[in-house]
């Protein structure tokens, strides 16, 4: 049985047709076209379909869409403001944190949840807060080093500018 | 990988909860985080009429910690909120160890504590640290509401004490007698992601201003369909100053009552002398956060 769910995802407010058992990563990827969030698992293995949800770091495809109304979403598509990218896509970018590209988004929403529970995680916990999310091609050492940069303020435009405003 | 049909019921409240519950009995399934129940459901097998969210519901996500009552946990809070909680690391460490353990971090933040128990899995983490913990758990139905340890709830490999109409309301670790200490530990081949081969949760309280103990509880998992509490073990300890001679008797008397699996990860008997490693380690680490230092 069908039905309208209302879904907030990266700011915008979606009316979706769902049925109970579509998950969010189905109904992001083929309702709403948005196929940046990629799944590779579909079991919560592998990490490659992480989105937040209220801020943390959640597995899509193991997420109910109608359990999902009235939760602020953000896929990746989400972040890029404004024809910029966010800290951390240009971190991974920078610091050669993508090969074949399959895992970079669950990555990258992963690593902004970890970011938002602990902005200044130590390498060690970047590795264990990093664990969800499996990487075949970057041996995860270049994607520890861009989430460090970040953490570490390398990426912060506004930090940088207002330092130097002071 | 598509889940199977089912009918989605969000329950507002537990009164609303417990009468879905009556009203569809086997045909429903609750879903708390989601972390077994959906996998589970994506392969053949686990096919529920209706799923009844419980995730929204307030009243079964509180953790609150007493000085006189000791620490209640709703069943249906996040592994993550529950480790955040500073009362969990400084007096109920092997729970907090035992989550730290669980998953990857996307895990802890959508699975619940009352998931992980109820999900009966016999490598489940927490359970083992909830026995030696002496944690109860309170189950609420139609009939009212019952009171028993984790030990007794937890029944076989994904078998509960749970009867049609009920579910799991809270768990309640009581306050640790004073000068005392806990800790789990588990080996697994791989550090993370990955189930444990044998885990031991230890507690132990000392005598005021000497190292004797007192008390000791120590739980077995996952050697054995459920957690095992080796009270006959324990008791060994009682009375005594920690030695190497009298930790071996002890993590002996462990693996006489263990009774693991010979699988492909492991033989039985690996697993045994593991787990005399493992109850060792265990002790110390409980007996160092008390005594400060080793035996
Ligand atoms: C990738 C991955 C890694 C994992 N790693 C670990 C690990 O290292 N250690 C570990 O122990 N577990 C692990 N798990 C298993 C799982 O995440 C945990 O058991 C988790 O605590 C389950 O909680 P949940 O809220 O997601 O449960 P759900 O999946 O929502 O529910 C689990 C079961 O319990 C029932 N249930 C839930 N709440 C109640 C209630 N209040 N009353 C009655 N029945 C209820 C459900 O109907 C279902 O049968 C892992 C899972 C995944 C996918
Ligand atoms: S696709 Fe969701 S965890 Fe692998
Ligand atoms: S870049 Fe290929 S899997 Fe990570």
């Amino acid at each position: 049985m069908k039905q309208v769910v209302q879904l907030n995802i990266n700011d915008s407010p979606y009316e979706v047709m769902v049925a109970p058992n579509e998950t969010l990563a189905d109904v992001v990827r083929r309702k709403l076209g948005m196929t940046g969030t990629k799944l590779g698992c579909e079991q919560g293995d592998c990490g490659a379909c992480t989105i937040l949800i209220d801020g943390r770091s959640h597995l899509s495809c193991i997420t109910l869409a109608v359990a999902s109304e009235g939760k602020e979403i953000v896929t990746i598509e989400g972040l890029e403001k404004d024809g910029k990218l966010d800290p951390i896509q240009q971190a991974i970018l920078e610091k050669q944190g993508v090969q074949c590209g399959i895992c970079t988004p669950g990555v990258i929403m992963s690593a902004k949840g970890l970011l938002n529970e602990n902005p200044e995680p130590s390498h060690a916990e970047i590795v264990v807060g990093m664990s969800g999310n499996l990487c075949r091609c970057t041996g995860y050492e270049k994607i520890f080093d861009a989430v460090e940069a970040v953490a570490a303020g390398e990426y912060d435009d506004e930090k940088t500018s207002q330092a130097g405003a002071e | 990988m598509y889940l199977p049909s089912f009918q989605y019921l969000a329950p507002k409240d537990t009164g609303e909860l417990a009468s879905l519950l009556s009203d569809h009995g086997d045909k429903a399934r609750i879903l708390s985080g989601g972390t077994d129940l959906l996998v589970q459901m994506k392969s053949p097998g686990l096919r529920p009429d209706f799923v009844i969210d419980i995730s929204g519901l307030d009243e079964l996500s509180g953790i609150n910690f007493d000085a006189k009552t000791g620490l209640v946990i709703g069943s249906a809070a996040k592994l993550d909120d529950i480790m955040e909680m500073p009362v969990v690391k400084e007096k109920y460490f092997a729970l907090w160890q035992s989550i730290e353990t669980i998953g990857a971090r996307q895990i802890r933040t959508m699975g619940s504590l009352g998931g992980n128990i109820c999900n009966a899995s016999p490598a489940a983490d927490t359970p083992p640290a909830l026995v030696a913990l002496s944690a109860e758990v309170s189950i609420a139905g139609a009939k009212g509401d019952r009171v028993m340890p984790v030990e007794e709830f937890i029944r076989g490999n994904r078998q509960t004490a749970l009867k049609k109409g009920e579910y799991l309301k809270s768990i309640t670790l009581p306050v640790p007698e004073k000068n005392s200490g806990s800790a789990y530990h588990h080996f697994r081949v791989r550090g993370g992601m990955e189930i444990a081969m044998v885990a031991v949760a230890v507690q132990v309280v000392l005598e005021k201003n000497n190292k004797t103990i007192k008390d000791a509880s120590i739980a077995l998992g996952v050697v054995g369909p459920t957690p095992i509490r080796a009270d006959d073990a324990a008791k060994i300890l009682v009375g005594q100053k920690p030695s190497e001679d009298l930790l071996q008797t002890v993590s002996q008397a462990c693996a006489d009552i263990s009774k693991p699996i010979d699988d492909f990860r492991a033989s039985a008997e690996y697993r045994k002398e593991i787990l005399q490693v493992l109850v060792e380690e265990a002790f110390d680490e409980a007996y160092i956060q008390v005594a400060g230092d080793s035996k």
